[in-house]
Order: structure tokens, then sequence, then C-alpha cells
């Protein structure tokens, strides 16, 4: 075990040299890119995080307007059906009445119809009893007998 | 014949080379042991001065190296790295992990000495195993060297981090009260004596694991060839093949050893609360 001080101070030299060299092109660059890299990653990380909870609020707001929108046609809906059957009742009772109307009218149609017959069917009468009546008197009747005659014609004419 | 030549090329081949090296210097091999190892590149060279410098050698062609392949990551880092980036990365970061441990928010600050100090050693152990080189921390020179420029960062940083006056209390025991005072005489040497142990025992723990290590594979290489030396075989046996799995654990464990001494030391500098305890 021959301790050589040359040789040591040698082989300080050669090893402080070689940390030098080390700490200047390897543990600096490498450790500076890992750093790097640590925090590119972190701050992907951190991005992703943020986009996902930015996902997140954009879903819940999605949702909230999904479910206003559901509402608001529920309502839309239910209105619309409110003022179909509003105009279904208004329709209803505008029929029942012009219904109404028309059977009135048709009631009057048939009064005067009936009057306007019966007053023709009077005229009828009274011109084949006065045509009776020449006929019988040109066939010299019994005065007295013709007229209870023509008179109970007329009764059972106007009974009918 | 011819195989009992090439184990005595073996093993004496290194003692040779330094009782050349001898005659030019005190100390031959590179830092002087002259013990049984294996033949490396160097060894066949019959010059003194390469014998010498065999350890300085090998330490400056890791170094060349660990350099050369932080400059190609250097120039080549991308945010989206490559395979070979990749496996810079995850020596750089378990390494910055494992300080961390210690160091806590003060990583970065010294994870360039020690990583640089955990990788070296690494290196130059586990050149023991590798064909026609040999471990530079096989030598005390070379862990003397690196123990003592550990010291020297070490109180560098002390009086950096603490000032001169906190230093000088921290080497008296830091003292607070009537009774630690008046044992600073004898704590204030104890301490210095301390610090200077410190080294010391970071240098011969590795020289004494690596310089083992790397005896024992020569002897199990001698052994495996004097083994089949009587039918003149031009291979021997394996032998030392299980040493070099076991020289794989204890170089890194010893690497390891080293590093996180020195950052244990270095944690005991810093000022109470700025390191993880």
């Amino acid at each position: 075990m021959n301790v050589d001080i040359q040789l040591i101070l040698t082989h300080m030299v050669g090893f402080v040299i070689t940390v030098l060299i080390l700490k200047k092109f390897a543990w600096g660059p490498i450790l500076g890119v890992l750093n790097d890299r640590r925090n590119k990653i972190k701050s992907e990380f951190d991005k992703i995080e943020e986009d996902k909870t930015a996902v997140a609020d954009v879903k819940a707001d999605y949702e909230a307007k999904l479910k206003d929108i559901d509402n608001l046609s529920r309502q839309k809906l239910s209105e619309a059906v409110n003022e179909g059957q509003k105009i279904a009742a208004e329709k209803k009772e505008q029929g029942r009445e012009e219904a109404k109307e028309i059977v009135t009218r048709a009631k009057a149609e048939l009064e005067r119809d009936v009057e306007k017959a019966r007053v023709a069917l009077k005229e009828d009468m009274v011109n084949m009893t006065i045509a009776a009546a020449e006929k019988i008197i040109s066939a010299k009747l019994d005065d007295g007998e013709n007229r209870r005659l023509i008179s109970e014609f007329i009764d059972s004419v106007e009974k009918a | 014949m011819i195989m009992h030549g090439l184990v005595n090329t073996l093993i004496l081949t290194a003692q040779e080379a330094a009782e050349h090296g001898e005659q030019a210097a005190e100390g031959a091999h590179g830092g002087g042991e002259t013990s049984t190892h294996i033949p490396n590149i160097l060894t066949f060279i019959n010059e003194s001065f390469a014998h010498h410098w065999e350890v300085t050698f090998f330490a400056f062609f890791i170094s060349l190296v660990l350099v050369g392949v932080s400059m190609v990551v250097y120039r080549k880092r991308e945010m989206i790295p490559g395979p070979f980036q990749n496996g810079v990365e995850l020596v750089v970061e378990s390494l910055y992990n494992m300080v961390y441990s210690m160091l806590g928010k003060e990583t970065d600050r010294y994870l360039p000495f020690l990583g640089t100090l955990f990788i070296y050693i690494w290196c130059m152990n586990m050149s023991g195993i590798v064909p026609l080189m040999h471990a530079p921390t096989a030598s005390v020179n070379m862990t003397a060297a690196l123990s003592i420029s550990v010291f020297i960062f070490v109180q560098y940083t002390a009086i950096r981090r603490l000032g001169p006056l906190k230093y000088l209390h921290h080497l008296a025991g830091s003292p607070d009260s009537g009774v630690t005072w008046a044992l600073v005489i004898i704590n204030f040497p104890l301490h210095v004596f301390g610090e200077f142990v410190k080294p010391f025992s970071l240098a011969v723990r590795l020289f004494g694991n690596i310089f083992g290590e790397d005896t024992l594979i020569a002897v199990m290489v001698s052994l495996g060839v004097l083994s089949l030396s009587f039918m003149n075989s031009p291979v021997g046996i394996p032998f030392q093949l299980p040493f070099y799995f076991l020289s794989l654990l204890l170089g890194t464990i010893q690497a390891l050893v080293f590093t996180m001494l020195s950052a244990a030391y270095i944690t005991m500098v810093l000022p109470h609360g700025e390191h993880a305890h």
C-alpha cells in the first residue's frame, strides 16, 4: 500500500475536472430536461383538470337549459291544449246556437207554409163551394136544403 | 510448459512490471500494489512509466467515457427522450431520489458532486471485471484522492454555509451551556480528529473491498488455469465466474456506501432545518 502524493493529486485533479464537466454537460441539462418535462406534464394535467371543470360547467348549463326548454314546451303544450279546448267549446256553443236558429227558422217557415196552405185550401174550398153552388143553383135545388148542405160542407172542411 | 508459462505470466507479469516500475519510482503498478492481479492492456508494455500511471490511465479513460456520454446526451437531449437519453435519465433520476432521501431540498446543489462520485466509483469498480482493464479503485492512491476530495468539499461546504465562526462552533461540538463549553477542550480535538478519520475510513474501506475482489478474481483465474495445465489446455476452468457476480454486487454496494457516507457528511455540516432528516 504505497501512497504516492503525485498520483493522489493527479487523481484529485482528474476527479474535480470530471465533476465540473459532468455538472455543466450532464447533471444541469438532464435535471433541467427532467424538470421541464415534469412542469410540462403538470401543466398539461392542470389544463386537463381545468378543461374537465369547464366541460362539467357547460354540461350543467346545458342540462339546466334543456330542463328549462322541457318546462317551457310543457307549458306551451298545456296552453295550446287549453286554447284548443276553449276554441272547441266556443265552436260547440256556436254550432248549438246556429242549429237552434236553423230549427227556429225552419219552424217559422213551416208555420208560414202551413198558413199559406190553409189560406190556399180555403180559397180552393170557397171556389169549389161557389162552383158547387152555381151547379146547384143551376140545377134548381131546394134553397133551404142547399144552404144546410153547404154549411155542413163548409164546417166539415174547416174541421178537416 | 506452455501452461506454466501462461500461469507465470498471469501471476507474475504484474509483479515483474512492478519491479520494472520500481526502478523508476518507489511505488509500482500505478499506485504501489504489487499483488496478484489479472493482466490488463498495459501489463504487456514493458515500460515503467506506463505501469506507474496505470491507474491514472484507466481513471482517465473512464472519465473520458463519462464525459463522452454526457456530451452526447447534452447535444441530443429532447423533451421526448430516445432509448439512450431514457437510460441516462433513469440513472440521473435514481441518483437524485437516492440523494434526496438524505439532503432534501439541498439535493440540486450537491447532486453534481455526489452523483459524479457514485458513477465514477461504480465505473471504476466495474472496470475490474472488464477484460484488459483494471479497477482504479483497487489502488489506495485513487481511493485516497476521492476521499480527500470529499473531505475538502465537506469542509468547504461547512465554512461556506455556516460561516467561519459557526464552523469552529460546530467543530467544538456546538456547545450551548456551561458544561458543554467546559468540555470544548476535549470535544474540539476529538471532532477535528473525527473529521480527518472520515476520509481515511472512506479510502481504506473502498480500497480494501475492491482490492480484495480483484485479488480473489485473479487467484481464481490462476487456479482455473493451473487446474488444466496438466493437459496443456489453452483455456482454464472459469472458477472466477461466480466472483464476477459478487464483484458486480459489491462494486455497486461500495460505490453506494461511499456516496451515501459523503452525503451524510455533507448533511451533518448543513445548518439545521435546511435538509431532510
